[in-house]
């Protein structure tokens, strides 16, 4: 079992790790990654890091190095260098980073298709014996195979974007707090109802950035459990929620 | 023992009690009149019946043995019918560290999280935990680290006869041009 002091990095870990949001916004603004434009994605990569510093990943060390990392690719593009006599043609700054994104590419596709194999409990099966002798109680284990999370993340900050436009600044002087457990069962709730629902509808009546937050970590957490699935039948259409399993709660 | 079809039969028998997929070793080790050359026909041969036959399993190679596992299209009905059986799951996280571990083994956890860029450890220890992989030793580098490498459960589970077996790396070429996406 997952140590449980280590949840928040558990949390962390459905996201993938820089790299992966780096792949992930090459992809998204289709640059060539044989000449990322740097600025672009810093800044964007910032943005996503403010996101997971605001829902509380505390572990967000990983992702800070990169920052660094990028911002230093950065500063050296933009410094001239003086070239001295019979020096060699420096190489490109970003020719590190491109070479750890194509190899972390090639494992991210090889595990793509290491999940898509004929899997024994899942696609095949034996005969009479169970496999829990096996295998032991399955962790909680959610397959993020086909769904990037990062899409998600995309999709909730176009929600906070909205909201904020919409937001009358009300002053409360009284500290609310909101709890995700409780959010949990809310959605629970709806999505037992429903079935199905539009990723956006979730959000309906979160009128403030807290209440969206925990919305958002509810819905990640719910997911965690296998309790929901994402699904988005193509890029253009929003992303939709679908209750997975009764889970006994 | 000449008759050949009576070779294949006792194989099949064997194969259809064991618990693990059986290995041509072990049915040797058993069948010390029959030469492996035999044993291999035999093992051909059956594999190509039961594919002929059409039914709703097959004898599939896996984990450099044999064993009888149901066709992937009736898996909802199992599923459904079995309720008991709690499906399998693996995180696209898991699935990753796993994948790297398979190809570069024996590696330690710090080789995988540098290709990822980013921490391992729950993965990794879930993995241990479900004996996907094992530890194989340690690593002669200062602190000793643990190198780990896949078990044959790990083959079992994915269908897999071998290492070798396992899908081609895609080449950077392909990989750029996945990358770009061209419209």
């Amino acid at each position: 079992m997952e140590d449980p002091q280590s949840a928040y990095s558990v949390e962390l870990e459905i996201f993938n790790g820089p790299l992966d949001l780096l792949i992930h916004l090459i992809k998204k603004h289709e640059v060539d990654i044989y000449d990322i434009p740097i600025a672009l994605i810093t800044e964007q990569y910032l943005e996503y890091l403010e996101f997971l510093k605001e829902v509380n990943l505390e572990i967000v060390g990983d992702y800070m190095s990169m920052a660094a990392e990028l911002g230093y690719i950065k500063s050296r593009m933009l410094l001239p260098r003086i070239k001295e006599e019979g020096e060699e043609e420096e190489e490109d700054p970003r020719e590190e980073l491109v070479r750890r994104l194509l190899e972390y590419e090639k494992y991210r596709s090889a595990a793509a298709e290491l999940g898509g194999m004929e899997i024994l409990g899942k696609d095949v099966f034996l005969a009479g014996y169970d496999r829990r002798e096996i295998f032991g109680e399955p962790a909680e284990e959610t397959e993020f195979v086909k769904f990037d999370l990062w899409s998600l993340v995309d999709a909730f900050s176009k929600i906070c974007e909205d909201t904020k436009k919409a937001e009358t600044r009300e002053i409360s002087l009284t500290p609310q707090t909101y709890s995700v457990e409780e959010r949990k069962d809310q959605v629970i709730e709806i999505m037992r109802r429903e079935k199905e629902v539009l990723f956006g509808d979730l959000f309906e009546g979160d009128k403030n950035r807290m209440k969206l937050v925990v919305t958002f970590l509810s819905i990640l957490e719910l997911l965690k459990e296998g309790i929901l699935d994402v699904f988005q039948p193509t890029f253009e259409e929003p992303i939709k929620i679908i209750l997975r399993e009764e889970n006994g709660r | 023992m000449d008759d050949r079809s009576s070779l294949e039969n006792i194989i099949e028998c064997l194969i259809f009690v064991s618990k693990h997929p059986l290995t041509i070793q072990e049915i040797s080790g058993f069948l010390k009149d029959a030469e492996k050359k035999e044993i291999t026909a035999a093992l051909d041969e059956l594999q190509k019946r039961w594919e002929e036959m059409g039914r709703s399993f097959f004898l599939s190679s896996v984990a450099g043995g044999y064993q009888f596992r149901t066709r992937p299209e009736y898996s909802q009905y199992i599923v459904e019918f079995n309720k008991e059986i709690k499906k399998f799951r693996l995180s696209k996280a898991a699935l990753e560290v796993l994948a790297i571990m398979a190809y570069e083994q024996p590696v330690t956890k710090v080789e995988v999280e540098k290709i990822r860029g980013v921490d391992c450890s729950s993965s990794v220890s879930m993995l241990l935990d479900r004996r996907f992989i094992e530890i194989a030793g340690r690593k002669e580098v200062p602190g000793k680290p643990f190198l780990y490498r896949t078990t044959d459960l790990f083959l079992e589970t994915f269908g897999l006869k071998n290492l070798k077996d396992l899908p081609t790396v895609k080449e950077i070429e392909k990989i750029k041009e996945d990358i770009k996406e061209p419209e």
